[in-house]
């Protein structure tokens, strides 16, 4: 569906202005658009935390909600297609990090191995704010907190106190891309009602073309109907060599969040719709070696998340503050992979067949969790315990077709994707008690947590049935110095059970195809980490080194097609026919991620602020391959674990006026480090993937609550990279212009 | 409060579009069979190889000289192919399972016990086009014979397949071949002449494909494998699915010749064993000259078995033929141009006039060896 019918729609229904005049405000607040209520941090703060803010978003102008993520130190983000990111968070991503929206959980039973698209499905601009937590995590946050989280919070509609009557605030925001033909906008309104209940609204839409890589494909010559490099590479180009085959997607959000001031506290209703259309995963748009026309399209990609959340501070000992919240999310995918006819001009045959599928979970989740007051035992000793529950049930939906344009024949297959009505529940309680000695913090915890995993099977394919019942526990412990220069050290363990993705899916992956695993065990992760963390006025530094190991990892083995794609007397043939038939198995041994990241903070001048971030990974597992003759080393580099990375940025803001300019760089290094399925993967070049360096520039004015003007120069050099394990490349040298007016 | 008002409308207006949000209907399942039976009479038995009967030579194959250069032989070292089986660069082969598919869609079709029903070429069709089968490679399949665009064209896009529909014979005409046929079939018109047709496609697939993986395997090691599955569907020389269950059973040495090209190129690669370039190119060719020649006498007999099977009357005979039949041409007319433009000729017929023994007594004039 195309939507510049809506975006034109809404520029010309701006609605009129009809608002109280914006209080002036402090540019340089992080956040101030809308008045945050106090916030429940989710985890210990001596944990590796890193926000971006919305000012932050304001000036960068991220694309996704992914990207608002490049400058986060540890985090590694990764594009599969053009309407897909994912953040790596110490080398892990997709089942191995935990996604939380306003405290909910955004990670469903379908979350497959490695990057997906879920996070791309949050607008970037209904957030206030992006949290990172590096490391495991899963004794507050519980399951897939393995390697880390990313925690969105929401942006809020103003409560002022002071006013007492109705108070509109509407704004619109209209934004162009030239890499991509980005055309969009949003719609906001920001209503007050007396001084105890506010209302955001917003809609928006975007429609976006094919993505302009940097350089030249073609600077080697092109034969004149060449659109790939060659046929083992993705993605591939238009004539001109720089827009990318299997990119560009149409966009529709719409979000309503309603706040009631109750005693002690807010009552929260909230709902937030992400509808995705026609978006091709470009490492399939060609996949390598197919025919040049063929492409799987995401022709749907939705997220309907529908919640309600009690926030309260009744101010006893054993409970100063509680949150809690219920919801409802869907996530549905339709998708058609299609090998068009290849006679156009026969008007008697036509070639043409689509796969086509439908996958779509269903989950109710909720939590409860608060906090006791901060008790002084005596002897500059004080105490305080956070504790809380959580669950969630989730039950799926998964059907594929196959459809022939010639004979009109549309075939259903036994089973999706996924095993219809395979359910995931899953449950926990923590308790996690902080001692402060003096200058000296303690901390600990605890989580006691049930997972439930179940399929009816599906006799046709020999898929199977299975009850599957977990009880993981897990244990952490932290310790840190309150000094303005302070040391730090945690120990924390997460988990992650398989989700129905890993005990049901049969998927094509990157070149692979990947089959279920049924007896697959959870993951679980030790983090061990420590450092040095300095924060005053002028000058922030953090430094902190990290080992994390992995028992009973999940990685992919390519099988032997002969024995492995076979179940009982079923024979999967798409799998006997890949090249690269994989399945999910746990690791023997134990699987090791470590090192190290820094990130600095300057402001030598009042409205300078200069900072920048480095990242270093590594991880190596048990070798899982059973039938690869040249990959025989017993331990072997973990899947697209990135390089060594970083990030720079510089900024001066004149803060009378709210105009800013800035720099920005990115950079990576080579990553050779390559496991056995990265090696079969076409997104990931042969030999590995080349380093990087990029240069962005931004400059515009920022009023808050008034005016933002930002234009950015992503790309100065027009760089040709991608980050490592993308099937689609950077944007090319180009600009982003935004402009939000509140009217 | 007339703005106020305004801003409601828009308000509204704009909510109203998230109903645009909704999921689309799941596709409804069709069928697009136009018959039930096959019509026609008793099936033609034109999927068992050898039921043509003993091989009409100009000489047996059995008494055919190998070539000095042949393997195995004394121009040969020692090598991994010695000991007469084919041993697998890569233990995970894919194109094992497109043998297996084959064999499968000849269970559904010219293998059927009736003949085939309109159903069975639904069926046929949705096992040919299933991820990473038959189609899948019918749609990039070129033909070593014959040189690759010189400008870098690749048959993988748009337009390219009809500029070079030599090189590129797999879009350009076997998947027209196949699919003309399988609609054809899935309407229920002629299925078993339908079936043979589709059986004559795979087959020049699998012999095309044979001789290409064998060529692209001087910069892809793997590709030796697919050699082998191609021809034998992953069995040594003994057993034999797809292409090489036709040969063996209509020609024992003419299969064991086409194995020992395969086992040659195996060897050439172990002893020229850069996975990824070819450093021996001469003991390359010499093999690829091996595996040929024996290719070329594999296709003549399978086509020589299939005219007795014809012997004048039998129609699904003649529609295999007018398919597989002019695949030899290129090899043939390299050889003997007016020998080609006969069967070519006889090839475009309907067959009427045509005499089996005749074309027969060409194939083995062309081909007499493997």
């Amino acid at each position: 569906m195309s939507v510049r019918f809506v975006i034109l729609g809404m520029i010309c229904c701006v609605p009129p202005v009809y608002a109280n005049p914006p209080a002036p405000a402090d540019a340089d607040a992080d956040t101030v658009e809308v008045r945050a209520r106090r916030e429940t941090p989710e985890v210990d703060e001596s944990r590796a935390v890193h926000r971006t803010t919305r000012k932050q978003l304001a000036a960068r102008q991220p694309r996704s909600t992914p990207e608002a993520l490049h400058y986060a130190p540890g985090v590694y983000v990764q594009q599969t297609a053009h309407g897909q990111g994912s953040p790596y968070i110490r080398g892990r991503t997709g089942q191995q990090t935990l996604l939380l929206f306003d405290g909910l959980r955004l990670n469903h039973a379908l979350f497959r191995k490695g990057p997906n698209q879920y996070l791309f499905t949050v607008d970037p601009r209904t957030l206030a704010a992006l949290d990172v937590i590096r490391g495991s995590a899963s004794v507050e946050l519980g399951n897939d907190a393995l390697a880390g989280a990313v925690i969105l919070r929401p942006l809020e509609p103003a409560l002022d106190p002071t006013v007492d009557a109705l108070r509109l605030r509407p704004q619109v925001a209209i934004r162009h891309a030239t890499a991509d033909g980005e055309m969009g906008g949003r719609l906001q309104l920001d209503a007050q009602f007396g001084d105890s209940f506010g209302v955001l609204l917003g809609v928006g839409a975007r429609t976006v073309g094919r993505l302009e890589a940097g350089g030249d494909a073609w600077a080697d010559g092109r034969a004149p109907t060449q659109v790939c490099v060659d046929v083992e590479s993705v993605p591939c180009f238009e004539a001109n060599g720089r827009s990318q085959i299997g990119t560009g997607f149409d966009e529709f959000t719409a979000d309503a969040r309603a706040v009631a001031k109750i005693p002690d506290g807010h009552l929260t209703l909230a709902a937030y719709l992400y509808r995705q259309y026609d978006a091709p995963r470009t490492d399939q748009c060609p996949p390598p070696e197919a025919p040049s026309d063929v492409c799987l399209v995401f022709d749907e990609q939705f997220r309907t998340h529908i919640y309600a959340k009690l926030e309260q501070t009744p101010g006893l000992g054993a409970l100063e503050r509680h949150e809690s919240s219920v919801g409802y999310q869907r996530q549905h995918q339709r998708y058609t992979r299609t090998r068009p006819d290849r006679f156009p001009d026969n008007p008697d045959l036509d070639t043409q067949s689509q796969n086509l599928g439908r996958d779509a979970v269903d989950a109710l989740s909720g939590f409860w969790k608060g906090n006791s007051q901060r008790v002084d035992l005596g002897s500059d000793t004080a105490l305080e315990v956070r504790y809380g529950i959580d669950g969630s049930y989730e039950w799926v939906e998964s059907q594929k077709w196959t459809r022939f344009s010639q004979p009109a024949i549309t075939r259903a297959a036994t089973r999706g994707q996924y095993v219809e009505g395979s359910a995931f529940g899953q449950a926990g309680a923590f308790i996690a008690p902080v001692l402060e000695w003096g200058p000296i913090r303690f901390r600990t915890g605890g989580r006691v947590a049930y997972v439930h995993a179940s399929s009816p099977g599906e006799a046709d394919s020999a898929s199977a049935a299975f009850e599957r019942t977990h009880w993981p526990v897990v244990f952490n412990l932290g310790v840190q110095t309150t000094h303005t220069a302070s040391v730090f050290a945690n120990i924390e363990q997460g988990f992650r059970a398989p989700n129905l993705d890993d005990l049901t899916g049969r998927q094509s992956t990157g070149r692979g195809y990947q089959f279920e695993n049924p007896d697959l065990r959870p993951e679980k992760a030790l983090t061990i980490e420590g450092g040095l963390r300095v924060r005053t006025r002028p000058f922030e530094f953090e430094l902190l080194a990290f080992h994390q190991s992995l028992d009973d990892a999940v990685e992919r083995r390519l099988v032997d097609p002969q024995e492995g794609c076979s179940f009982g007397d079923f024979v999967d043939r798409a799998c006997r026919g890949n090249r690269a038939p994989q399945q999910l198995v746990n690791l023997t041994g134990t699987a090791v991620i470590y090192g190290a990241e820094a990130q600095a903070k300057v402001r030598p001048l009042r409205s300078l602020q200069l900072s920048g971030t480095v990242s270093y990974t590594y991880g190596e597992g048990d070798n899982p391959a059973r039938v690869l003759g040249q990959f025989d080393a017993p331990r072997v580099p973990l899947s697209r674990i990135p390089p060594l990375n970083g990030t720079a940025e510089a900024k001066w803001t004149h803060r009378a006026t709210g105009a800013y300019l800035g720099a920005g760089l990115r950079w990576a290094d080579r990553q050779d480090a390559l496991s056995t399925g990265d090696v079969a993967d076409a997104r990931i070049p042969p030999g590995g993937t080349p380093g990087f360096l990029t240069f962005d520039a931004l400059a515009g004015i920022r009023v808050p609550a008034q005016f933002n003007l930002a234009l950015t120069l992503t790309n100065i050099t027009d760089a040709r990279y991608r980050t490592h394990g993308s099937g689609v490349l950077g944007a090319g040298r180009s600009v982003v212009a935004s402009l939000e007016l509140a009217l | 409060m007339k703005k106020a008002k305004l801003n409601w409308i828009a308000l509204v207006a704009s909510l109203a579009i998230i109903t645009i949000g909704c999921e689309s209907d799941d596709p409804e399942e069709t069928s697009g069979t136009g018959g039930s039976m096959a019509a026609g009479g008793t099936p033609a038995m034109g999927g068992e190889p050898g039921m043509g009967g003993s091989p009409a030579m100009g000489g047996s194959p059995a008494e055919c000289m190998p070539h000095p250069e042949d393997y195995p032989g004394d121009s040969w070292g020692d090598c991994i192919s010695d000991n007469g089986t084919y041993e697998p660069i890569n233990p995970s082969i894919s194109s094992i399972a497109r043998i297996a598919s084959f064999e499968t869609i000849g269970d559904m079709l010219w293998r059927k016990e009736g003949g085939p029903a309109g159903a069975d070429f639904e069926a046929a069709l949705a096992e040919y086009t299933a991820d990473e089968l038959l189609d899948s490679r019918v749609q990039r399949r070129y033909d070593s014979h014959y040189p690759a665009p010189e400008d870098g064209s690749s048959c993988r896009d748009p337009g390219v397949p009809e500029m070079y529909p030599d090189y590129c014979v797999g879009p350009a005409a076997i998947l027209p071949s196949i699919m003309t046929a399988m609609n054809a079939g899935v309407a229920g018109e002629d299925p078993l002449l339908n079936a043979a047709r589709v059986e004559a496609s795979l087959l020049w697939f699998l012999h095309i494909s044979t001789f290409k993986e064998a060529n692209s395997c001087a910069s892809k090691s793997k590709d030796c494998d697919s050699t082998w599955a191609y021809y034998t569907g992953g069995e040594q020389s003994e057993g034999g699915l797809g292409y090489s269950k036709y040969v063996r059973a209509i020609e024992p040495a003419t299969h064991q010749a086409v194995f020992d090209g395969v086992l040659a190129i195996r060897c050439w690669r172990e002893v020229d064993n850069d996975p990824m370039s070819s450093s021996q190119p001469d003991v390359h060719q010499r093999a690829l000259r091996q595996l040929d020649t024996a290719l070329d006498r594999a296709l003549a007999a399978v086509i020589i078995d299939r005219l007795r099977t014809w012997n004048g009357t039998d129609a699904a005979a003649w529609a295999f033929l007018q398919v597989l039949g002019p695949v030899a041409d290129r090899a043939a007319r390299a050889i003997d141009a007016d020998k080609a433009d006969t069967l070519a000729a006889a090839w475009a017929s309907d067959g009427t006039g045509q005499d089996a023994e005749t074309l027969i007594g060409h194939l083995n004039e062309l081909f007499p060896c493997p």
